[in-house]
């Protein structure tokens, strides 16, 4: 009897440390948003995906209120995510629950909702007016509530369009497709600090280093006949450093968009959505040199980014890349086991959980993690 | 007669008048400076292609035209005895005032029966390679006859139009003059196809600007123009001097509130077609609104704003085309685009049927 009675305790010695370390198993996901206002495939709403099973899909938030989505974030320490979409709405959802919270719609004198940033602590949203709109504002808006709380004049002629909150949350570095000027504004007093440029055309995707020293930024390189590429820009003298390019590709005649650093910094990565190739450069020399390319399976929109923990590339194709070798993984699609339809989206971003508490959400613009440290809450 | 000999003399001035545009080169580059900005002009020059003026236009062999011809094809055009209640012609809904379209969102037939497309404008149908939305018909002569018979149209079997016009003696004997024959379906498709192939417009300041004159268009229109054959990527499709590639396209307009429309993929059977539908010519656009094949969007400014967006609707649509992407334009830059559209393509002339006049 007594041996029964103390079989059984182990027993619920084990289930209970079972449990609790499957509670505190990281899960690995990427939420991507659809349908993309830039073009996409898929359904309207949230396909979520898991990094560590092949990428297959996990679920399916269905979301039938949104129309084409130009931009989300999310913010661990909040558990909260933010969609702007249709143009002029921006909405709250709650990573617990799937639950909208807010949202809220821009009149046409307020400028729209383009591709949007948090800051860490989840307190402020920065909400570009649009590439669409003469609105020269970022707006600055409440998190928690979706009240906006002031605005930031960048863009002498609008069209501001994306974004990029720092790692630490103390600056945002905005571009416009009007303007061939860089802003930087200072999260703290939210005004404009720097100016970097002036850059070939307009500013189209960037990105950062994570020590916040250099910019990389799609512009139409084309036009001087650079081919396929980014410039460089000094965040500290605000001036153009490099312009780095395919010049053997000189007779590329269409801009390209999307531009990523991979975690450690050694390679940047630049779309060249119209040709469907991924343009690889070597960044552990300066300027970087080009050293290979991928190709891509559809002409999309542009867009690259990488998992944290650096092996993971994903382009807004649905593809998922081995960021080493450079070999095709896996394709987001909208069912379960990997078959179905491609999805296809540039609006996405990696979120960690354990258990149903969110504890890092990664950088979907491609910004390098050197010197960031590691950001798990 | 007299109507008569003023329709062939104009008709022999225009064809003269294409004979010399086409011995101008076939490809005119010009260069133009590109959107304003900041940077130094120089890197902003790009290089741009414009379309050699509109080719001379010749009747096909197989339906050569003669006065007659196109003169008795006028009067069948606007003639609403061809439908089976009297009430509907050809120019019910191909409206010379309304650029040849009938600015509603869809075509009306018989009895008040709505079509499901809007209807396609007949200007320079004549160079058209296929012929509806969908591309289904391959010559003017075949298509003209299918809203005759078709039932929510003109309702008419093509026995009871051959029976109908043999009623009529002016009819008889104009088919006599013309065909040497009695009114038949056939002949009903030819004389039809001779007039609609006098539907031209070539004169618009676009294409004065092309045959040399560059003041021609506004500095606005001039503006668009350069866009439309530049960074605004109309000329992927709107190509040539016709500006159109005569091909298939999914543009994204499907409207989930109206009924699912394959397009072209009914008349290939191939995925790749779904709801892909003809590109149009543009000439004289502005006239005809609402616009593209279900006349869902009621100005051009919509029509360019939908493509400044990259043709992305509300619903996903895996077979959207995919030289469609965000363009980036900014509002002065759609304005611009509209104005080449509106000022640059449109002759003053409210018809633009230069020859026919309603009988």
């Amino acid at each position: 009897m007594l041996m029964r009675q103390l079989l059984g305790f182990l027993i619920v010695i084990a289930c209970l440390n079972q449990l609790a370390v499957a509670q505190d198993k990281l899960t690995r996901l990427v939420y991507v948003t659809s349908l993309d206002g830039a073009g996409g495939t898929g359904e309207k709403g949230i396909y979520v995906y898991d990094i560590d099973n092949n990428h297959k899909l996990v679920r399916f938030i269905e979301m039938p209120q949104l129309g084409g989505t130009r931009g989300a974030c999310a913010c661990a320490a909040t558990d909260k995510m933010w969609i702007s979409h249709g143009n002029d709405k921006l909405l709250c959802l709650d990573l617990k629950t799937d639950k909208v919270l807010w949202e809220v719609q821009y009149d046409t004198q307020d400028g729209g909702a383009d591709r949007i940033g948090v800051t860490p602590d989840g307190a402020k949203l920065y909400v570009p007016g649009g590439w669409w709109s003469s609105d020269k504002y970022v707006k600055v808006v409440n998190a928690e509530t979706g009240e906006t709380l002031r605005k930031i004049e960048l863009s002498p002629s609008g069209g501001l369009h994306n974004l990029i909150v720092s790692h630490d949350g103390r600056r945002v570095y905005a571009g416009s497709t009007r303007y061939d000027m860089l802003s930087v504004i200072d999260t703290a007093t939210d005004e404009v600090i720097r100016r970097v440029g002036p850059i070939i055309g307009v500013i189209q995707p960037l990105t950062i280093n994570g020590s916040q020293t250099l910019a990389y930024i799609n512009t139409h390189l084309y036009r001087e006949g650079h081919g396929p590429g980014c410039e460089i820009g000094d965040l500290s003298t605000g001036k153009i450093s490099h312009v780095v390019g395919r010049p053997d590709l000189s007779d590329r005649k269409s801009r390209c968009h999307g531009v990523g650093l991979t975690p450690d910094e050694k390679e940047v990565w630049v779309v060249d959505q119209g040709y469907k190739e991924l343009h690889v450069f070597d960044n552990t020399v300066t300027p970087p040199k080009f050293k290979q390319v991928v190709p891509m399976a559809a002409k999309t929109h542009g867009w690259i980014c990488f998992s944290r923990d650096g092996r993971f590339a994903w382009c807004d194709t649905g593809e998922v890349f081995d960021a080493a070798t450079k070999e095709l993984l896996a394709q987001w699609t909208d069912k379960p086991d990997g078959q179905g339809q491609p999805v296809m989206s540039s609006k996405f971003f990696e979120v960690h959980f354990r258990g149903d508490d969110a504890v890092f959400v990664g950088q979907q613009m491609g910004v390098g993690y050197v010197g960031a440290g590691a950001g798990e809450r | 007669m007299r109507r008569l000999g003023l329709t062939a003399t104009t008709f022999v001035l225009i064809v003269a008048a294409f004979a010399h545009a086409t011995l101008r080169a076939q490809q005119t580059a010009v260069t133009c400076p590109s959107i304003p900005s900041s940077r130094t002009s120089a890197a902003d020059t790009l290089e741009i292609s414009l379309p050699s003026p509109l080719d001379p236009f010749t009747h096909p062999r197989e339906n050569p035209a003669t006065a007659a011809k196109i003169s008795l094809g006028r009067e069948l055009f606007f003639d609403s005895r061809l439908s089976r209640n009297d009430r509907i012609a050809c120019a019910t809904c191909h409206d010379p005032i309304k650029g040849f379209s009938n600015g509603q969102q869809f075509a009306m037939g018989i009895d008040g029966r709505p079509g499901q497309r809007h209807v396609p404008s007949l200007i320079n149908v004549g160079y058209s390679m296929s012929l509806f939305w969908d591309g289904r018909a391959a010559t003017i002569e075949e298509q003209a006859l299918l809203p005759i018979q078709n039932p929510a149209e003109m309702n008419l079997p093509l026995n009871e139009l051959e029976q109908k016009l043999s009623g009529i003696a002016e009819y008889r004997e104009q088919f006599e003059r013309v065909f040497g024959g009695p009114p038949s379906a056939r002949r009903v498709g030819q004389a039809l196809a001779a007039y609609e192939r006098t539907i031209i417009s070539s004169d618009t300041p676009f294409d004065v600007y092309l045959r040399g004159d560059r003041d021609a268009l506004s500095a606005r229109a001039t503006r668009g123009m350069q866009l439309f054959f530049g960074r605004a990527r109309c000329s992927v499709c709107h190509t040539g001097s016709q500006l159109t590639d005569n091909q298939f396209h999914n543009v994204g307009t499907a409207d989930l509130n109206l009924p699912d429309d394959s397009g072209r993929r009914a008349i290939t059977g191939l995925s790749k077609d779904h709801a892909a539908f003809r590109t149009p010519q543009l000439r004289e656009v502005a006239k005809t609104a609402p616009y593209m094949h279900n006349g869902s969007f009621p100005t051009l400014k919509k029509v360019v704003e939908h493509y400044n967006f990259g043709a992305v609707a509300d619903q996903a649509n895996v077979y959207r085309d995919e030289a469609l992407e965000v363009l980036y334009l900014s509002e002065d830059e759609v304005d611009d685009l509209v104005a080449f559209l509106t000022e640059g393509l449109s002759t003053k002339s409210r018809r633009t049927d230069c020859q026919s006049v309603r009988p």
